[in-house]
């Protein structure tokens, strides 16, 4: 069985064709021979037939999941992990030439290993220099990118940010954003970002979806045709359940399938979806593959301190009783069909998803958006004592972005001195609320959430605010988002240029669509 | 006579033991040579060599799920795992597979 094609290096030997086919006690199932070292539960190997497994499986991932024809360059997404030090190892030995047959024609012509460096708002810059070395033994050239380029154009120019000009969840969420330019660094443009998200979860999936754009433009830079992963199968299970409690569900194609094609002229691959995270680890043990420890937010944090750190202690226990079910999670996954391949789904300005249509219509009718107009938030974040009457004045001493901003329609940007920060606007404020996909709607809500809670943890400490007469009125409004900011604020809430960018140009086409619209001839119609 | 083994962490699992990956262990006379197990092993490396976020290590009277154990690089999972005699210049090896370390 398994036979391996030999443009694999492979060191090991041929194992043995037996022909028993029974299993015995005490010996490898695969070779038959030699005493099993591991076990993977509903099989049990010898070293050397564990390592040609993993080989086995990892090339058969590659060549499944790129159907492109041969030649194409490839970039190598590595973060350190032990996932991606096993992918880097199993591309090099993918791509060396095949000692028995030199002249045969290698599948790719070219790799590049690009890591996302995210010390801005991790620490631990020194972790690139080790990476780069591994990638430089592998013979490929290394790219290290600070994730705060994200906050810059694709040619390094300074596009400003986008910064809140009013947000409210009373509804449903309004993110009013404004772009204007700064003179704060791409990397603290990052770290406000980041920190302006109060949940590990939300942290966590604002770097994710930010890495993975900057993953994207280096591969399209470079002339990349294929981008390799290091998901492995435990990973790829916990994304599922993460993934689609997080509300991506419509995307999961995207991140499952072998062939999802969603990246415009980028073939995904992950060469290890069918190797467990244990197999990993052995693995690197077993060939001396050193990982570089790659802190997250959660790192060392309780298994409660984020959906994807909960997740992840729920399918490795489950996993631990039912051996399957890694495996069955990413099968199942694999087959779900969500009709995103439509010609007229639009990706998210945001993570770069698609966008179920109108998820925001379906979000306003299906979803409870406005408890915070409900109940009072100083009552559900602990109990602080308000008086009744005073009605805690909207923003009365806050920007914009605070909470209670009950629906109102943000003020033209002439009447408000620009709340969040001290720079002049450049431009008219647009609401991408309508634009980004549901579950990036539901990450920068949590934005909201945070404001709202340190608000009210302000307002504990601080000396009693003033009471506005007509705490509803447009006019007071205004006058509160006009006054001015509070010495202690939030780190405000920042979005990089390029999701206005992608709003515009889309709001572009679906103007000439409307424009040319009844020029259409309709499917249906005669 | 005493037991003398290899203790490494990797994976994250160093993060729990002080940043140390590899530490050498005389074990304590408790440990009797050939009926000793890892079954002690475990809470006395909990209790002597942790030095943070003990439920990150054990649940129960075993690891916790994800942590990989490897004894003289072979599968916890074939060698009896909790049952496992301990035997002198032996090395165990913890490995964190799960991906917040
Ligand atoms: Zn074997
Ligand atoms: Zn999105």
């Amino acid at each position: 069985m398994c036979s391996i094609d030999q443009d694999v290096d492979m060191p090991v030997p041929k194992s043995k064709i037996t022909t028993r086919r029974d299993l015995l006690q005490g010996r490898c199932h695969k070779c038959k021979e030699a005493p099993p070292v591991v076990d993977m539960k509903r099989v049990q190997y010898c070293r050397p037939c564990f390592i040609e497994s993993v080989l086995y499986r990892f090339k058969l991932a590659v060549m499944r999941g790129s159907k492109e024809p041969d030649g194409a360059k490839v970039c190598i997404a590595v973060s350190g992990g032990p996932s991606s030090s096993l992918l880097l190892e199993g591309m090099k030995r993918f791509h060396a030439i095949d000692p028995t047959n030199p002249r045969k024609r290698r599948k790719f012509s070219e790799m590049i290993v690009c890591y996302i460096d995210t010390a801005a708002v991790l620490g631990h810059s020194e972790k690139a220099v080790e990476i780069d070395q591994a990638a430089k033994e592998a013979g490929f050239e290394f790219f290290r990118v600070p994730l705060e380029s994200v906050f810059l154009n694709p040619d390094g120019s300074d596009p400003g940010v986008l910064v809140p000009q009013g947000i409210n969840a009373q509804e449903i969420i309004q993110l009013q954003m404004i772009q204007q330019s700064t003179s704060v660094t791409p990397a603290e443009r990052l770290q406000q970002c980041v920190h302006a998200l109060g949940k590990a979860t939300a942290k966590e999936e604002m770097l994710e979806l930010l890495t993975w754009k900057v993953i994207i433009r280096l591969a399209k830079r470079e002339g990349c045709a294929v981008v390799a992963r290091g998901d492995n199968s435990t990973r790829m299970a916990v994304n599922v359940i993460a993934q689609t409690s997080r509300g991506r569900g419509f995307g999961m194609p995207v991140e499952m399938s072998e062939h999802a094609g969603w990246y415009k002229g980028i073939t995904i691959v992950r060469p290890l979806r069918d190797i467990l995270a244990k197999e990993v680890a052995v693995f690197n043990r077993f060939e001396q593959i050193h990982a570089v420890l790659t802190p997250e937010f959660t790192t060392g944090m309780p298994a409660k301190a984020s959906i994807d750190r909960l997740t992840e202690a729920f399918v490795v226990g489950l996993q631990n009783e039912f051996p399957m079910t890694v495996n069955t999670v990413v099968r199942t996954a694999a087959k779900v069909v969500t009709g995103y391949t439509d010609e007229d789904t639009t990706p998210c300005p945001l993570c770069d998803g698609p966008i179920q249509k109108s998820s925001s219509d379906w979000r306003a009718r299906h979803t409870v958006s406005n408890l915070a107009a409900v109940k009072n938030p100083a009552s559900t974040t602990g109990g602080v004592k308000q008086k009744e009457d005073g009605k805690s004045s909207p923003c009365s001493n806050d920007c914009a972005c605070s909470e209670n901003v009950t629906s109102v329609t943000v003020p033209p940007p002439s009447i408000s001195t620009s709340c969040c920060s001290s720079t002049r606007a450049s431009a008219k404020p647009m609401d991408i609320s309508p634009h980004i996909c549901y579950a990036c709607q539901n990450l920068c809500r949590d934005v909201v959430d945070t404001a709202a809670a340190a608000a009210v943890t302000r307002r504990k400490t601080a000396a009693p605010l003033p009471t506005s007469q007509n705490p509803a009125s447009a006019t007071s409004i205004a006058a509160s988002i006009a006054a001015p900011p509070p010495e202690q604020q939030q780190p405000a809430f920042v979005l990089p240029a390029y999701v206005a960018e992608a709003v515009v140009s889309r709001k572009g086409r679906d103007w000439m669509k409307k424009e040319i619209g009844e020029f259409l001839i309709e499917d249906g119609e005669d | 006579m005493t037991l003398t083994i290899t203790l490494e962490f990797s994976g994250g699992m160093e993060l729990l033991f002080n940043n140390e990956k590899s530490k050498q262990v005389t074990l304590p006379e408790t440990f009797t040579p050939g009926s000793a197990t890892l079954k002690e092993l475990l809470p006395w490396v909990r209790d002597n060599l942790l030095t943070e976020r003990a439920e990150l290590f054990m649940q129960g009277e075993t690891v916790r799920p994800g942590i990989l154990v490897l004894i003289n690089d072979a599968d916890w999972e074939l060698e009896g795992e909790l049952e496992y005699v301990i035997k002198d210049r032996d090395t165990i090896v913890f490995i964190s597979t799960l991906h917040g370390g």
